[in-house]
Protein backbone atom coordinates (compact mmCIF):
# COMPACT_ATOMS: atom_id res chain seq x y z
CA UNK A 1 0.00 0.00 0.00
CA UNK A 2 2.71 2.35 0.90
CA UNK A 3 4.20 1.77 -2.39
CA UNK A 4 1.28 2.40 -4.27
CA UNK A 5 0.71 5.44 -2.39
CA UNK A 6 4.33 6.69 -3.34
CA UNK A 7 3.51 5.40 -7.03
CA UNK A 8 -0.13 7.91 -7.07
CA UNK A 9 1.58 10.90 -5.33
CA UNK A 10 4.80 10.64 -8.02
CA UNK A 11 1.83 10.02 -10.91
CA UNK A 12 0.11 13.33 -9.61
CA UNK A 13 3.10 15.57 -9.09
CA UNK A 14 4.12 14.49 -12.82
CA UNK A 15 0.90 15.68 -14.03
CA UNK A 16 1.26 19.15 -12.09
CA UNK A 17 4.97 19.12 -13.82
CA UNK A 18 3.29 18.47 -17.54
CA UNK A 19 0.24 20.52 -16.79
CA UNK A 20 1.12 23.78 -14.13
CA UNK A 21 4.71 23.81 -13.53
CA UNK A 22 5.07 26.46 -16.06
CA UNK A 23 2.77 28.82 -13.88
CA UNK A 24 4.94 28.97 -11.04
CA UNK A 25 7.86 29.93 -12.87
CA UNK A 26 9.46 32.59 -10.99
CA UNK A 27 11.82 34.82 -13.55
CA UNK A 28 10.75 32.54 -16.35
CA UNK A 29 12.73 29.32 -14.50
CA UNK A 30 10.01 26.49 -13.81
CA UNK A 31 10.66 24.66 -11.10
CA UNK A 32 11.40 20.80 -11.50
CA UNK A 33 8.54 19.61 -9.01
CA UNK A 34 9.55 15.90 -9.18
CA UNK A 35 13.42 16.37 -8.07
CA UNK A 36 11.91 16.71 -4.24
CA UNK A 37 9.80 13.75 -5.11
CA UNK A 38 12.55 11.96 -5.84
CA UNK A 39 14.90 12.61 -2.92
CA UNK A 40 11.90 12.31 -0.85
CA UNK A 41 11.01 8.18 -2.07
CA UNK A 42 14.80 7.56 -1.95
CA UNK A 43 14.29 8.35 2.43
CA UNK A 44 11.15 6.91 3.19
CA UNK A 45 11.25 3.53 0.97
CA UNK A 46 13.67 0.28 0.48
CA UNK A 47 15.77 0.83 -2.48
CA UNK A 48 14.18 -1.43 -4.87
CA UNK A 49 10.97 -0.04 -4.64
CA UNK A 50 12.01 2.91 -4.76
CA UNK A 51 13.85 3.04 -7.70
CA UNK A 52 10.87 1.04 -9.81
CA UNK A 53 8.79 4.16 -8.95
CA UNK A 54 11.36 7.22 -10.01
CA UNK A 55 12.71 5.23 -12.90
CA UNK A 56 8.85 5.15 -14.12
CA UNK A 57 8.63 8.38 -13.81
CA UNK A 58 11.46 10.07 -14.54
CA UNK A 59 10.59 8.48 -18.04
CA UNK A 60 7.57 9.56 -18.31
CA UNK A 61 9.18 13.23 -18.13
CA UNK A 62 11.80 12.35 -20.05
CA UNK A 63 9.75 11.30 -23.02
CA UNK A 64 8.55 14.78 -23.11
CA UNK A 65 11.90 15.87 -24.07
CA UNK A 66 13.09 13.46 -26.19
CA UNK A 67 15.81 14.81 -27.80
CA UNK A 68 17.88 14.06 -24.28
CA UNK A 69 15.82 11.16 -23.15
CA UNK A 70 17.59 9.08 -20.92
CA UNK A 71 19.48 12.35 -19.00
CA UNK A 72 16.61 12.68 -16.37
CA UNK A 73 16.19 9.13 -16.05
CA UNK A 74 20.09 8.53 -15.32
CA UNK A 75 19.98 11.41 -12.68
CA UNK A 76 17.33 10.67 -11.11
CA UNK A 77 17.93 7.02 -10.73
CA UNK A 78 21.25 8.31 -9.49
CA UNK A 79 19.88 10.74 -7.05
CA UNK A 80 17.16 8.27 -5.12
CA UNK A 81 19.59 5.62 -4.97
CA UNK A 82 22.58 8.19 -3.07
CA UNK A 83 20.05 9.70 -0.97
CA UNK A 84 18.43 5.95 -0.12
CA UNK A 85 22.06 4.65 0.93
CA UNK A 86 23.38 7.56 2.78
CA UNK A 87 20.64 9.35 4.34
CA UNK A 88 20.46 7.58 7.33
CA UNK A 89 24.04 8.85 8.40
CA UNK A 90 22.35 12.16 7.93
CA UNK A 91 22.09 14.20 11.32
CA UNK A 92 18.26 15.26 10.48
CA UNK A 93 17.92 17.54 14.01
CA UNK A 94 20.07 19.99 12.76
CA UNK A 95 18.63 22.35 9.49
CA UNK A 96 22.10 23.32 8.48
CA UNK A 97 23.21 19.80 7.63
CA UNK A 98 20.17 18.71 6.01
CA UNK A 99 20.06 22.64 3.88
CA UNK A 100 23.45 21.42 2.71
CA UNK A 101 22.49 17.82 1.48
CA UNK A 102 19.59 19.14 -0.25
CA UNK A 103 21.81 22.10 -1.95
CA UNK A 104 24.22 19.01 -2.63
CA UNK A 105 21.22 16.77 -4.08
CA UNK A 106 20.19 19.61 -6.21
CA UNK A 107 23.24 20.67 -7.87
CA UNK A 108 24.19 17.22 -8.58
CA UNK A 109 21.13 16.63 -10.45
CA UNK A 110 20.62 20.12 -12.22
CA UNK A 111 24.27 20.83 -13.36
CA UNK A 112 24.73 17.45 -15.01
CA UNK A 113 21.08 18.19 -16.65
CA UNK A 114 22.00 21.55 -17.87
CA UNK A 115 24.79 20.89 -19.65
CA UNK A 116 23.76 18.05 -21.83
CA UNK A 117 21.46 20.80 -22.31
CA UNK A 118 24.22 23.05 -23.39
CA UNK A 119 26.09 20.51 -25.54
CA UNK A 120 22.93 20.01 -27.38
CA UNK A 121 22.04 23.23 -27.73
CA UNK A 122 24.56 24.62 -27.98
CA UNK A 123 24.19 28.32 -25.80
CA UNK A 124 26.67 28.41 -22.73
CA UNK A 125 26.01 32.48 -22.29
CA UNK A 126 22.84 31.64 -19.59
CA UNK A 127 25.82 29.14 -17.60
CA UNK A 128 25.57 32.13 -15.00
CA UNK A 129 21.62 32.60 -15.20
CA UNK A 130 21.66 28.81 -13.99
CA UNK A 131 24.54 29.27 -11.17
CA UNK A 132 23.19 32.42 -9.73
CA UNK A 133 19.23 32.12 -9.97
CA UNK A 134 18.42 28.83 -11.31
CA UNK A 135 20.03 26.85 -8.31
CA UNK A 136 18.15 29.23 -5.30
CA UNK A 137 15.22 29.06 -6.92
CA UNK A 138 15.03 25.47 -7.54
CA UNK A 139 16.56 24.70 -3.70
CA UNK A 140 13.66 27.28 -2.55
CA UNK A 141 10.79 24.81 -4.37
CA UNK A 142 12.57 21.27 -3.23
CA UNK A 143 12.46 22.13 0.02
CA UNK A 144 9.18 23.86 0.68
CA UNK A 145 7.77 20.87 -1.31
CA UNK A 146 10.22 18.12 0.44
CA UNK A 147 8.71 19.63 3.99
CA UNK A 148 5.06 19.36 2.14
CA UNK A 149 4.99 15.51 1.57
CA UNK A 150 6.36 15.32 5.35
CA UNK A 151 3.44 16.75 6.65
CA UNK A 152 1.17 15.01 3.82
CA UNK A 153 2.89 11.69 5.11
CA UNK A 154 1.96 12.34 9.16
CA UNK A 155 -1.64 12.39 8.48
CA UNK A 156 -3.69 9.50 9.04
CA UNK A 157 -6.23 8.12 6.43
CA UNK A 158 -8.61 5.73 7.08
CA UNK A 159 -10.87 3.58 5.06
CA UNK A 160 -13.13 1.31 5.71
CA UNK A 161 -11.65 0.68 9.28
CA UNK A 162 -8.23 0.80 8.19
CA UNK A 163 -5.42 3.32 8.55
CA UNK A 164 -4.03 3.60 4.91
CA UNK B 1 30.80 -8.51 -6.06
CA UNK B 2 28.57 -8.59 -2.92
CA UNK B 3 28.20 -4.92 -4.12
CA UNK B 4 27.18 -5.98 -7.25
CA UNK B 5 23.86 -8.23 -5.96
CA UNK B 6 23.08 -5.71 -3.52
CA UNK B 7 22.52 -3.07 -6.31
CA UNK B 8 21.75 -5.13 -9.42
CA UNK B 9 18.71 -3.19 -9.70
CA UNK B 10 20.35 0.00 -9.55
CA UNK B 11 22.76 -0.97 -12.10
CA UNK B 12 20.34 -2.24 -14.64
CA UNK B 13 18.22 0.79 -14.53
CA UNK B 14 21.16 2.92 -15.24
CA UNK B 15 22.09 0.64 -18.47
CA UNK B 16 18.65 1.26 -19.40
CA UNK B 17 18.70 4.96 -18.79
CA UNK B 18 22.16 5.24 -20.68
CA UNK B 19 20.62 3.02 -23.57
CA UNK B 20 17.90 5.16 -24.18
CA UNK B 21 20.57 8.33 -24.02
CA UNK B 22 22.33 6.55 -26.54
CA UNK B 23 22.94 7.01 -30.55
CA UNK B 24 21.66 9.97 -32.80
CA UNK B 25 18.56 12.13 -31.87
CA UNK B 26 16.95 10.58 -34.61
CA UNK B 27 17.30 7.00 -32.64
CA UNK B 28 15.73 8.90 -29.58
CA UNK B 29 13.27 10.11 -31.34
CA UNK B 30 12.51 6.80 -32.59
CA UNK B 31 12.75 5.30 -28.98
CA UNK B 32 10.43 8.16 -27.29
CA UNK B 33 7.76 7.44 -30.03
CA UNK B 34 7.67 3.62 -29.23
CA UNK B 35 7.22 4.08 -25.41
CA UNK B 36 5.29 7.06 -25.91
CA UNK B 37 2.28 5.03 -27.36
CA UNK B 38 3.10 2.03 -24.75
CA UNK B 39 3.64 4.21 -21.07
CA UNK B 40 2.97 7.66 -22.10
CA UNK B 41 -0.36 7.11 -23.38
CA UNK B 42 -2.45 6.03 -20.34
CA UNK B 43 -0.77 9.26 -18.56
CA UNK B 44 -1.83 12.30 -20.52
CA UNK B 45 -5.25 10.81 -22.17
CA UNK B 46 -6.48 10.53 -18.76
CA UNK B 47 -5.25 14.43 -17.71
CA UNK B 48 -6.29 15.51 -21.33
CA UNK B 49 -10.11 14.19 -20.77
CA UNK B 50 -9.99 15.91 -16.99
CA UNK B 51 -8.93 18.88 -18.30
CA UNK B 52 -11.43 19.22 -21.03
CA UNK B 53 -14.05 18.49 -18.32
CA UNK B 54 -12.93 21.14 -16.33
CA UNK B 55 -12.36 23.91 -18.85
CA UNK B 56 -15.35 22.91 -21.38
CA UNK B 57 -17.77 25.72 -20.59
CA UNK B 58 -15.27 28.66 -20.87
CA UNK B 59 -13.86 26.69 -24.11
CA UNK B 60 -17.61 27.18 -25.31
CA UNK B 61 -17.71 30.87 -24.44
CA UNK B 62 -14.49 31.68 -25.49
CA UNK B 63 -14.74 30.07 -28.78
CA UNK B 64 -18.23 31.39 -29.85
CA UNK B 65 -16.55 35.30 -28.78
CA UNK B 66 -13.76 34.01 -31.73
CA UNK B 67 -16.03 32.73 -34.17
CA UNK B 68 -17.95 35.73 -34.29
CA UNK B 69 -14.88 37.62 -34.79
CA UNK B 70 -13.83 35.55 -37.53
CA UNK B 71 -17.38 35.69 -39.08
CA UNK B 72 -16.78 39.40 -39.53
CA UNK B 73 -13.29 39.21 -40.67
CA UNK B 74 -14.15 36.29 -42.71
CA UNK B 75 -17.03 38.58 -44.35
CA UNK B 76 -14.61 41.53 -44.74
CA UNK B 77 -11.56 39.29 -46.47
CA UNK B 78 -14.35 37.77 -48.56
CA UNK B 79 -15.31 41.20 -49.95
CA UNK B 80 -12.18 42.02 -50.75
CA UNK B 81 -11.38 39.03 -52.46
CA UNK B 82 -13.64 39.65 -54.53
CA UNK B 83 -12.05 42.53 -55.91
CA UNK B 84 -8.58 40.98 -56.14
CA UNK B 85 -9.96 37.70 -57.66
CA UNK B 86 -8.90 39.29 -61.53
CA UNK B 87 -6.10 40.29 -60.50
CA UNK B 88 -4.07 37.20 -58.99
CA UNK B 89 -4.25 33.31 -58.29
CA UNK B 90 -4.54 31.63 -55.16
CA UNK B 91 -2.85 28.75 -54.49
CA UNK B 92 -5.43 27.13 -52.13
CA UNK B 93 -4.04 23.23 -52.83
CA UNK B 94 -1.50 24.06 -50.15
CA UNK B 95 -4.82 25.21 -47.79
CA UNK B 96 -6.46 21.49 -48.28
CA UNK B 97 -7.97 22.29 -44.88
CA UNK B 98 -6.54 22.67 -40.76
CA UNK B 99 -7.33 20.63 -37.93
CA UNK B 100 -7.47 22.62 -34.27
CA UNK B 101 -5.95 21.77 -31.34
CA UNK B 102 -5.27 22.63 -27.69
CA UNK B 103 -2.01 23.21 -26.35
CA UNK B 104 -1.98 20.93 -23.55
CA UNK B 105 0.95 21.25 -21.51
CA UNK B 106 5.15 22.30 -21.43
CA UNK B 107 7.84 20.51 -21.45
CA UNK B 108 11.50 21.38 -21.04
CA UNK B 109 13.14 24.50 -19.04
CA UNK B 110 14.16 28.27 -19.79
CA UNK B 111 13.69 29.44 -23.70
CA UNK B 112 14.25 25.48 -24.28
CA UNK B 113 10.48 24.32 -24.15
CA UNK B 114 9.00 22.19 -26.14
CA UNK B 115 5.04 22.00 -26.91
CA UNK B 116 2.36 19.35 -26.23
CA UNK B 117 -0.68 19.55 -28.67
CA UNK B 118 -3.83 17.13 -28.03
CA UNK B 119 -3.81 16.16 -31.94
CA UNK B 120 -1.57 12.96 -33.23
CA UNK B 121 -1.26 10.33 -35.47
CA UNK B 122 -4.93 9.20 -35.31
CA UNK B 123 -6.27 13.00 -36.42
CA UNK B 124 -3.70 12.67 -39.79
CA UNK B 125 -0.76 14.85 -37.86
CA UNK B 126 2.73 14.02 -38.75
CA UNK B 127 6.36 15.22 -38.10
CA UNK B 128 7.15 18.63 -40.11
CA UNK B 129 3.24 19.45 -39.65
CA UNK B 130 2.82 23.36 -39.41
CA UNK B 131 1.19 25.20 -36.38
CA UNK B 132 -0.63 28.63 -37.01
CA UNK B 133 -2.82 31.02 -34.82
CA UNK B 134 -4.74 33.58 -36.20
CA UNK B 135 -1.72 35.66 -35.61
CA UNK B 136 0.80 33.88 -37.42
CA UNK B 137 3.18 31.14 -37.30
CA UNK B 138 3.75 28.87 -34.18
CA UNK B 139 6.11 26.18 -35.10
CA UNK B 140 6.14 23.14 -36.50
CA UNK B 141 5.16 19.41 -35.22
CA UNK B 142 8.50 17.58 -34.46
CA UNK B 143 7.43 14.40 -33.13
CA UNK B 144 3.84 13.04 -33.72
CA UNK B 145 2.42 10.48 -30.59
CA UNK B 146 -0.57 8.47 -30.91
CA UNK B 147 -2.80 10.91 -30.02
CA UNK B 148 -1.16 14.04 -29.10
CA UNK B 149 2.19 15.75 -30.87
CA UNK B 150 5.38 17.69 -29.56
CA UNK B 151 5.62 21.14 -31.12
CA UNK B 152 8.83 22.96 -31.76
CA UNK B 153 7.91 27.05 -30.83
CA UNK B 154 9.06 29.12 -33.67
CA UNK B 155 11.14 30.73 -29.90
CA UNK B 156 12.61 27.82 -29.53
CA UNK B 157 16.85 27.36 -30.38
CA UNK B 158 16.34 24.39 -32.63
CA UNK B 159 13.65 26.38 -35.25
CA UNK B 160 14.49 27.39 -38.74
CA UNK B 161 12.48 28.69 -41.21
CA UNK B 162 12.98 30.38 -44.35
CA UNK B 163 11.49 33.95 -44.43
CA UNK B 164 11.22 36.93 -46.15
CA UNK B 165 10.72 40.93 -45.99
CA UNK B 166 7.23 41.54 -47.27
CA UNK B 167 7.87 44.89 -48.00
CA UNK B 168 11.78 44.73 -49.72
CA UNK B 169 11.60 40.64 -50.86
CA UNK B 170 15.10 40.47 -49.36
CA UNK B 171 15.44 36.71 -48.17
CA UNK B 172 16.55 35.23 -45.05
CA UNK B 173 17.04 32.77 -42.26
CA UNK B 174 14.76 32.43 -39.18
CA UNK B 175 16.99 31.42 -36.34
CA UNK B 176 16.84 32.19 -32.17
CA UNK B 177 19.71 32.78 -29.96
CA UNK B 178 18.86 30.69 -27.07
CA UNK B 179 17.64 33.48 -24.78
CA UNK B 180 14.53 34.48 -26.40
CA UNK B 181 15.59 36.61 -28.65
CA UNK B 182 14.42 35.37 -32.65
CA UNK B 183 15.80 36.93 -35.84
CA UNK B 184 15.93 36.98 -39.42
CA UNK B 185 19.75 36.21 -40.20
CA UNK B 186 20.88 38.95 -43.54
CA UNK B 187 24.13 37.49 -45.40
CA UNK B 188 24.18 40.40 -47.47
CA UNK B 189 26.27 43.75 -45.95
CA UNK B 190 23.40 46.34 -47.39
CA UNK B 191 20.28 44.45 -47.25
CA UNK B 192 17.24 46.08 -47.36
CA UNK B 193 15.31 45.46 -43.97
CA UNK B 194 14.23 48.34 -42.12
CA UNK B 195 12.77 48.69 -38.78
CA UNK B 196 8.82 47.82 -38.54
CA UNK B 197 9.34 45.81 -41.72
CA UNK B 198 7.12 42.58 -41.53
CA UNK B 199 8.63 39.15 -42.48
CA UNK B 200 6.88 36.49 -43.67
CA UNK B 201 7.55 32.85 -44.68
CA UNK B 202 9.19 32.58 -47.74
CA UNK B 203 8.93 29.99 -50.75
CA UNK B 204 12.66 28.20 -49.33
CA UNK B 205 10.31 26.89 -46.46
CA UNK B 206 9.74 23.41 -47.29
CA UNK B 207 7.57 22.96 -44.39
CA UNK B 208 5.89 26.26 -44.54
CA UNK B 209 3.46 28.08 -47.22
CA UNK B 210 5.04 30.95 -48.39
CA UNK B 211 3.43 34.44 -47.11
CA UNK B 212 2.41 33.76 -43.64
CA UNK B 213 3.11 36.25 -41.22
CA UNK B 214 5.82 35.95 -38.92
CA UNK B 215 6.34 38.82 -37.08
CA UNK B 216 7.89 42.87 -37.23
CA UNK B 217 11.33 44.18 -37.23
CA UNK B 218 12.48 46.05 -34.14
CA UNK B 219 16.09 46.22 -34.48
CA UNK B 220 18.48 45.82 -36.89
CA UNK B 221 22.10 44.70 -35.35
CA UNK B 222 25.57 43.78 -36.53
CA UNK B 223 26.90 39.91 -35.87
CA UNK B 224 30.76 40.76 -34.74
CA UNK B 225 33.14 39.88 -37.12
CA UNK B 226 31.12 39.28 -39.90
CA UNK B 227 29.59 41.11 -42.76
CA UNK B 228 26.26 39.86 -41.66
CA UNK B 229 23.06 41.61 -39.90
CA UNK B 230 20.45 40.02 -37.67
CA UNK B 231 17.41 41.77 -38.17
CA UNK B 232 15.75 41.50 -34.19
CA UNK B 233 12.18 40.10 -34.71
CA UNK B 234 8.94 40.91 -32.48
CA UNK B 235 6.78 37.57 -33.25
CA UNK B 236 3.29 37.96 -33.80
CA UNK B 237 2.61 35.10 -31.86
CA UNK B 238 2.89 35.25 -27.95
CA UNK B 239 4.26 31.69 -27.37
CA UNK B 240 3.38 31.60 -23.94
CA UNK B 241 -0.04 32.86 -24.21
CA UNK B 242 -0.79 30.49 -26.92
CA UNK B 243 -4.17 28.27 -25.89
CA UNK B 244 -5.50 27.12 -29.57
CA UNK B 245 -3.56 26.09 -32.42
CA UNK B 246 -4.37 25.17 -36.21
CA UNK B 247 -2.44 22.37 -37.72
CA UNK B 248 -1.83 21.92 -41.17
CA UNK B 249 -1.48 18.28 -42.10
CA UNK B 250 -0.50 16.89 -45.67
CA UNK B 251 0.97 20.80 -46.34
CA UNK B 252 4.77 19.48 -46.10
CA UNK B 253 4.19 17.09 -48.33
CA UNK B 254 2.19 18.66 -50.82
CA UNK B 255 4.97 21.45 -50.80
CA UNK B 256 7.44 18.73 -51.34
CA UNK B 257 5.90 17.50 -53.96
CA UNK B 258 5.22 20.83 -55.62
CA UNK B 259 8.73 21.23 -55.37
CA UNK B 260 9.85 18.14 -56.62
CA UNK B 261 8.03 18.45 -59.83
CA UNK B 262 9.23 22.06 -60.15
CA UNK B 263 12.68 21.38 -59.73
CA UNK B 264 13.41 20.00 -63.39
CA UNK B 265 12.46 22.90 -64.93
CA UNK B 266 14.39 25.04 -62.49
CA UNK B 267 17.32 23.27 -63.48
CA UNK B 268 16.59 23.18 -67.37
CA UNK B 269 16.02 27.06 -66.95
CA UNK B 270 19.54 27.38 -65.16
CA UNK B 271 21.07 25.48 -68.16
CA UNK B 272 19.94 28.02 -70.90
Amino acid sequence: MRVFLFWLAGTILLYVQVFSAHRLAIFGITPNLLLPFYIYTGTRLNDKPALIIVFLISLVHDLMTPLILGVGVFLSLLVTWLVNRYHKSLNKDRIQSVLLAVGAIVLLHQIPYFLVHFARYGHKEIGYWLIFVHMPVQLIWTILIILMLHLLSRLRISFRGYDI
Amino acid sequence: MTNLRENWLFYLLLLIALYLFTGTDDSRLKKAGFLSKTVLLPYVSSIEHLQKLVHAREENQELSRQNMELLLVNTQLENRLRHLKDQSKLDSSLFAGFIPGEVIGYTGTLTQSSILINRGLIHGIQADTPVLTPEGIAGKIVVALQNQSVLLPVNHPDFRAGVVNKRSRVQGLLANDGQGNTFMEIPLMDAGVSIGDTIVTSNISSVFPKGLPVGVVEKIVQVPDTSSKRAMLKLFVRIEDMENVFLLPGTSEAMKSETATQSPVTEQEKRK
